[in-house]
């Protein structure tokens, strides 16, 4: 009694119709994603729309039960989907016989008259399709109908790349739930120990209280060779704003200033940053790399990550300005903000500024460390104000005082990940790209042909089908055309 | 050559290029305004002026990317000034060489020139044209190829939607025997439309290219491949509709209306995961980190 609606509901849970309505639904999930954004830095930097994600709890839309919930639901139908369609390709079976086939067809068919002569037999015809590349499927008893094909069998493509996809989504769910990552700030000729990952997996956190090894980090210590930056010179533009100002440019009506000039202020920009790692494991060095952004370090299925650099200053300010009448030396992190004891406000400085310059001309040259230094408005709203340039042991002259960068130190942050899930998707993603390529832009060509012969000569009559944009029966036709030609 | 000297010649080919892509616009603005009036006109030879100056506007395009590439010594596409840019170009290359099919038919053209005049007057008018160096982040063997092939397939996507479009204004006018002389008949509308579907099957693995080398390099900067950022999401919608389309394509009660809305809405979700999805960053306060391509 029951298995009849169930399957039933097996075969609409498998239609071409439910991977429609999957795919709406998915998108529609996206998009609630795309509009509430993701993540809690959202909430901390106070979005406008901040008050209705909170009251929805949409901040974690995709770590959700109810997306969680139909990801599985879609995996389960494609990998249904895929399935079926493996049996079906699996117990492929002649099921009707080539005359009927043929019958089924004749209406479709097309015709192309020979000319008397060697290529009116079935052999001549068999052998000018496999010279056109052309395999034989089958043959009627008589050998009197032929159905060829040529090219890769677009059902298997298609197949596989839906394999690839299914599998794909078995390595998003083994990243998701076994995937951990954390942070550690590493400081010139230090050896540190890599710190338990500040994220646990996930399978972890949902069966709480099992405490297991999180991953491979036990043991694993890195150590800060050397930290380098380069940065490249870069003039300012000096280009209008307003669209007329742009035109008049365009035109030669400006009478601005060049585009660049030779005293337009250059800026750094920054070229690269490098951290020359070595790690060890139990104590032994088993990996020295230099690593920067786009280049990390692997090292069992650990991967470490260049992220950011941090840089502390220690700035002074002369014995005889401050109210103890002692040098007083103050410890700050660039970017941070910071008081100077005798005057009132907060200051921060920018990020200092060293290592190798390459300059316009094609030179290069070591930056003499220097850091700009500006005063916070109380009021959020205004614009630091910049107070001018703190260079390694030159004064900077404010208010009464003056203030000396004496020393600097920076150190390395890095990020890393442990993800087993990595290798599932790589295998997945290439597959599912040829495979896909494959099906769709290559051309499988499937013909079914016989001789007719009438009064007035000999016909060849076919069914063509092709599928992918390369199948091309004009192209087919031409080639055929001139095989005959040449037969005859 | 002394520092002044470089920034001097900066200067003066900077000066020349910006020229350059004004008289390029012009031309495509002339284009479209040729196309509109083929609308009006279509026994008239406005249609042949409008293609023959939307080719002479793509082959001074393509002397700038050129110009540019050399310049700048590296790909033309790091920021929205250039995307922009290189985005119009593909697209019209991509237009003129489906269209050599359809000699007489001119009505895709019009959006076509009408959206690489949108995006070149965008790049023009609001960004800035400073050739920048590579910043680390973009320093990538990924980066030109994620690039490059993901704009091939918006600009086959952008071809695609036009001639669906312009399939689905001129079917019915055809059904009421109206609307022959723009070179479309009932007898080879179906096969005029087919082009839209051949040219979505053609990008599609090009876009599955752009997401996935686009996650594999995030793996490889950030140590995630997929942040769910909003250039990714909108990338994935994209791609979701895409393949709702060529779902839907395979069922005939899907195909026709129904399939064409998807192909169009694809269109509309790949402006957005290009340009829109900065502008709705900027809107709703959403941190990307995609937000060096603004």
């Amino acid at each position: 009694m029951l298995f009849r609606p169930l399957h039933c509901f097996y075969g609409k849970f498998i239609s071409l119709k439910t991977t429609l309505i999957f795919l709406g639904i998915l998108i529609f999930f996206y998009l609630l994603g795309t509009i509430f954004p993701q993540g809690k830095e959202y909430a901390s930097d106070g979005g406008i729309l901040l008050a209705i994600i909170k009251y929805l709890d949409l901040l974690n839309l995709f770590s959700s039960p109810l997306f969680l919930l139909l990801s599985l639901l879609f995996f389960l139908h494609l990998g249904l989907c895929t399935w079926e369609r493996l049996q079906h390709l699996w117990s492929k079976r002649p099921t009707a016989s080539l005359e009927l086939e043929k019958g089924q067809l004749v209406c479709q068919s097309k015709t192309i008259m020979l000319s008397s002569g060697p290529a009116t037999s079935m052999d001549a015809m068999n052998n000018i399709f496999k010279q056109l590349g052309f395999r034989s499927v089958k043959e009627s008893q008589e050998g009197e109908t032929a159905v060829i094909e040529k090219g890769l069998s677009h059902h298997w493509l298609s197949l596989i790349y839906h394999l690839a996809l299914f599998i794909c989504l078995i390595g998003f769910f083994i990243t998701y739930l076994f995937a951990f990552e954390g942070e550690i700030t590493l400081h010139l000729q230090q050896r540190q120990k890599v710190p338990e990952p500040s994220s646990k997996p996930r399978w972890i956190t949902i069966l709480e209280g099992v405490r297991l090894n999180p991953g491979p980090v036990q043991g694993l210590e890195l150590e800060l060779e050397n930290f380098s930056t380069e940065y490249i010179q870069l003039a300012k533009l000096n280009y209008p704003k307003d669209f007329l100002g742009r035109i008049a440019l365009a035109l030669g009506f400006s009478a601005r200033k060049p585009l660049y000039s030779a005293d337009s202020s250059l800026s750094y920009f920054p070229k690269d940053w490098k951290s020359h790692l070595t790690l060890y494991d139990e104590g032994k060095p088993v990996k020295e790399k230099a690593i920067e952004v786009n280049d990390p370090l692997q090292y069992q299925g650990l991967t470490f990550y260049q992220m950011a650099f941090q840089q502390e200053l220690k700035l002074v300010i002369e014995a005889n300005q401050t109210i103890r009448g002692k040098e007083t030396i103050i410890s700050v992190n660039s970017g941070e903000k910071f008081r100077l004891p005798p005057l009132p406000g907060y200051f921060k400085t920018s990020t200092l500024r060293l290592g190798t310059l390459y300059k316009k001309d094609g030179t290069k040259e070591d930056i003499v460390p220097s850091a700009k230094l500006y005063y916070l408005d109380p009021k959020p709203e205004k614009e630091p104000v910049e107070l001018g340039s703190l260079t390694l042991n030159q004064p900077l002259p404010y208010q009464g005082i003056s203030l000396t960068l004496r020393d600097y130190s920076e150190a390395s942050i890095l990020s890393f990940r442990y993800d087993p899930g990595r290798p599932w998707l790589w295998l997945a993603s290439v597959s599912l790209l040829l495979f896909m390529t494959l099906r769709i832009w290559g051309g499988w060509y499937r013909v079914i042909y016989w001789l007719e012969r009438e009064a007035d000569g000999c016909y060849l009559r076919y069914v063509y089908k092709g599928i992918g944009l390369g199948a091309d029966e004009t192209r087919l036709l031409t080639r055929l055309k001139h095989y005959l030609t040449q037969k005859e | 050559m002394t520092e002044g000297e470089i920034l001097a010649r900066d200067a003066f080919l900077l000066l020349y290029e910006l020229r350059l892509f004004w008289l390029i616009v012009i031309l495509y603005l002339l284009s479209f305004f040729s196309y509109l009036a083929h609308i009006f006109t279509p026994e008239s030879s406005s249609g042949q002026w409008a293609k023959g100056l939307l080719s002479a506007g793509v082959l001074f395009h393509t002397v700038l990317i050129i110009f540019r590439t050399i310049e700048g010594q590296s790909p033309p596409f790091q920021t929205l000034y250039e995307s922009l840019s290189w985005f119009a170009w593909s697209s019209i290359v991509t237009y003129l060489f489906i269209s050599r099919r359809w000699r007489e038919v001119y009505l895709p053209g019009i959006w076509v020139s009408g959206i690489a005049l949108a995006a070149c007057l965008y790049a023009l008018i609001s960004r800035g044209p400073e050739i920048t160096p590579l910043a680390p982040a973009l320093q990538s063997q990924w980066f030109v190829w994620h690039v490059v092939l993901a704009f091939m397939s918006y600009a086959v996507f952008v071809v695609s939607c036009a001639n669906e479009i312009t399939y689905l204004i001129i079917y019915p006018c055809l059904k009421k025997g109206i609307g022959t002389s723009y070179g479309l008949l009932l007898e080879n509308i179906e096969k005029f439309h087919e082009t839209a579907y051949r040219l979505v099957l053609f990008g599609f693995p090009l876009l599955t290219f752009g997401i996935i080398s686009g996650a594999a390099w995030a793996d490889e900067a950030w140590g995630r491949f997929w942040s769910w950022d909003p250039k990714e999401t909108w990338s994935l919608i994209t791609w979701t509709v895409f393949a709702l389309y060529l779902h839907a394509m395979v069922m005939p009660a899907w195909r026709g209306k129904p399939a064409s809305i998807f192909n169009i809405l694809g269109f509309i979700c790949m402006i957005m995961t290009f340009v829109g999805v900065n502008w709705l960053a900027k809107l709703l306060g959403i941190e990307s980190l995609h937000l060096y391509a603004i």
